[in-house]
């Protein structure tokens, strides 16, 4: 080995060890996939009840993502613990503490302003629900990979844009496609948390079956 | 010409560089959680640590969080050396690709 691999070797190790301290994938691909999906079925639920013209109270509609978003992230962190198994690391590991505690902020604040919102407009709730999830994703920072930095900009854009439009005709969605504003939250939530997610776990699933 | 003759020795060494590499991507680790992520024994990893901290490349201190946990940092110079192997090595793929 002449010293020019030897060279690259170091480099190689230096890379790989600065990646290992920084980069936590704290969201699995196909635990994305399935989050995905349980929001597309959840959201096209919510759509119908409003298409048949059902009444569906504000905290009916909170506690019913709450306990789709505890079985999304149940099974995520299922997955993620037989990942650490598998590689023979601890499950509460560094990048698991540095990226609860980078997201705790932008989580809590969305709980509670969300459950306030959630009582008298469900767009403003799921629209709370949006931005907060893009703003925990980039506030993981260096420990995220690139591909859920991509995700929280997504939430961001889409959260923002949903936004205006709310403010400008004090209501998001519903007037555009004259559905009510259950209809429209759950258009809302089907775009980001529903496509947005199943986008991001098939992306990551393709780029890792490339390398 | 730039050969391995001029490099850091200390720092050179697998063991040691990877700490040296953590320390370097994220401000400040403890014992333990280095421990899991370098996956080296108690003896091993103190060793390095020791030796490093000889150097004057990385000091620890010493906090109670319920328990006593010791935290290691990269000093100014160890900074600076760490950039500077880094430097070298780039360099002597450089002299490759030229």
């Amino acid at each position: 080995m002449n010293d020019s691999e030897k060279a690259l070797n170091q480099l190689n190790l230096i890379r790989e060890m600065m990646e290992k301290a920084t980069v936590y994938r704290a969201l699995s691909a196909p635990a994305a996939i399935f989050g995905g999906f349980l929001a597309v079925l959840l959201g096209l639920y919510f759509l119908l009840q409003d298409k048949n013209g059902e009444f569906v109270d504000g905290a009916h509609y909170f506690w019913t993502w709450v306990v789709a978003l505890i079985i999304a992230d149940s099974f995520n962190a299922l997955l993620l613990f037989k990942r650490a198994k598998r590689e023979g690391s601890k499950f509460i590991s560094s990048g698991v503490k540095l990226t609860i505690l980078r997201t705790a902020p932008a989580a809590i604040a969305g709980a509670i302003i969300s459950f306030e919102a959630a009582k008298n407009d469900i767009e403003l709730c799921t629209l709370v629900w949006i931005l907060c999830y893009g703003a925990a994703l980039l506030a993981m920072g260096e420990v995220a990979p690139r591909s859920l930095k991509r995700l929280g900009w997504s939430f961001i854009v889409f959260g923002t844009v949903f936004f205006l439009i709310w403010m400008k005709f004090k209501a998001a969605l519903s007037p555009v496609l004259g559905i009510g504003y259950l209809g429209s939250a759950s258009i809302m939530m089907i775009a980001t948390f529903g496509i947005l997610h199943i986008g991001h776990g098939i992306g990551v699933l393709i780029r890792k079956g490339k390398n | 010409m730039i050969d391995f003759d001029k490099i850091d020795k200390i720092i050179h060494e697998k063991g040691r560089l990877s700490i040296m590499t953590l320390l370097a991507s994220r401000g400040s680790w403890n014992f333990q959680d280095m421990k899991d992520q370098l996956k080296m024994s108690d003896g091993n990893l103190i060793t390095h640590l020791r030796s490093l901290q000889n150097a004057g490349y990385l000091n620890k201190k010493k906090e109670l969080k319920g328990r006593k946990v010791t935290n290691y940092f990269l000093t100014s110079s160890g900074k600076k050396e760490f950039n500077k192997y880094l430097k070298i090595l780039e360099q002597i793929v450089n002299q490759k690709e030229k």
